[in-house]
């Protein structure tokens, strides 16, 4: 018996309590002691193995690449011998001063605004799980549903200068090169991204 | 009677009828455990579409620039290679990977699973490439590489005359015909699919 906002319920049966082991490719349900799938043959575990731990790693290597990700020009416009880094705040810039408000505000939320929710979102998942917060678990399911949605459109601003690079291809005339915040922003979105991937949302509602 | 337990909080579930067609929801966390996927038929006729999209865009030029009268057509494959000249790599492997090279992958991962389920060939030759498309799925990005093609041409129409090709329009609808295929088809209607065929 547990209580939950207040409400005594009767304790759920779930897959730790009745021994059982579900396959996360084929979600065909196993007995305890099985390691491999007998239906796809993925490798099966009751909860993810050592997901706090990796979460946490990778979790911390995000944070500290989005540092210089914000501060260091994303690409480099050489027009007729003059240099021109812009960052990711300053290409946000370039749009609203151009009234183009929309593409402006979309870069922002894509580079800006999702990838540090997405951290936030993590760091506060994994204290949930740590401080055994039973019943926060069903609002970090939903963040935790949220930031596997919008996790890839981080990558936005990285394919937009890839694309321009190989575009733009003038010799002598004009070049487009990536600025150092591009491989930085690059592993920070990625790192998130394998991030939420070990993250196992069960582990909230064993507590 | 489908025995299961809920992905995201480990209920264990019991549904009577298991019915391929309805969305299912965990009664304890409210998120959705089965969504029901389109026929095999419409996801393989996506997927060649998809295909048949993509050839031609390897030849045709996807856009011509112009900066003070000098203009410059690229083709698709042209723009993949220059990735590579500058010394880029990471960033190069990962956005050529993302548009082009993991897209074509996964089609073929889809038609090759896709086709023996049809004509009822057996699992077991099947379990590696079910395996491959499980580990490819979370880095399929056409969405997030369709609308940065569109950003993309708005920051140049800016620096340069741009002239939009063929290749460009062909390659928006491989990316589209891909999203769809893969939107549509879910692998773990395969597994029901050869269930149901033992039963």
């Amino acid at each position: 018996m547990r209580k939950i906002y207040g409400i005594t319920m009767m304790k759920w049966k779930t897959d730790i309590s009745e021994g059982r082991v579900l396959c996360l490719s084929c979600e065909e349900l196993h007995s305890l002691g099985d390691n491999e799938c007998q239906r796809c043959g993925a490798e099966i575990y009751q909860r993810k193995p050592s997901s706090i731990a990796q979460t946490w790693g990778y979790v911390i290597a995000a944070t500290l690449f989005l540092i210089p990700a914000n501060l260091m020009p994303m690409m480099v416009v050489t027009s007729l011998g003059s240099d021109e880094g812009s960052t990711i705040m300053e290409g946000v810039i370039y749009f609203l001063s151009h009234k183009d408000y929309g593409l402006g505000l979309i870069i922002f939320i894509a580079s800006v605004a999702v990838p540090v929710f997405k951290l936030s979102v993590v760091y506060y998942l994994l204290l949930i799980v740590h401080l055994k917060q039973r019943e926060k678990a069903l609002l970090g399911l939903k963040l935790f549903h949220i930031i596997h949605i919008i996790g890839k459109w981080s990558m936005l601003d990285i394919f937009v200068v890839a694309l321009m690079v190989s575009m733009v291809q003038f010799q002598g005339l004009a070049t487009i090169q990536t600025g150092a915040a591009a491989i930085s922003f690059c592993a920070a979105v990625i790192f998130t991204i394998i991030a939420t991937e070990k993250f196992d949302p069960r582990l909230m509602f064993d507590n | 009677m489908k025995e299961t337990s809920c992905k995201d909080c480990g209920l264990i579930i019991e549904i009577e009828h298991f019915d391929m067609t309805h969305q299912y929801s965990c009664p304890r966390c409210q998120s959705i455990f089965y969504r029901p996927g389109e026929s095999f038929d419409l996801v393989l006729v996506m997927a060649l579409s998809a295909f048949l999209f993509f050839i031609p865009t390897l030849f045709l030029p996807i856009l011509t620039l112009t900066i003070m009268g000098q203009s410059h057509s690229v083709t698709l494959l042209e723009a993949v290679l220059f990735f590579f000249h500058d010394g880029y790599y990471v960033i190069a492997i990962i956005a050529s990977s993302v548009g082009v090279f993991i897209p074509l992958v996964m089609l073929f991962l889809i038609m090759s699973l896709i086709i023996p389920a049809k004509i009822g060939r057996p699992i077991k030759k099947l379990k590696k490439l079910f395996l491959y498309y499980e580990h490819l799925a979370p880095w399929s990005m056409a969405e997030v590489y369709l609308i940065s093609i569109f950003v993309a041409i708005v920051k140049l129409a800016g620096m340069a005359t741009l002239k939009l090709d063929a290749g460009l329009y062909l390659f928006v609808f491989f990316l589209l015909s891909y999203y769809v295929t893969v939107s549509w088809f879910n692998a773990e209607d395969l597994w029901n699919h050869y269930d149901e065929m033992e039963d």
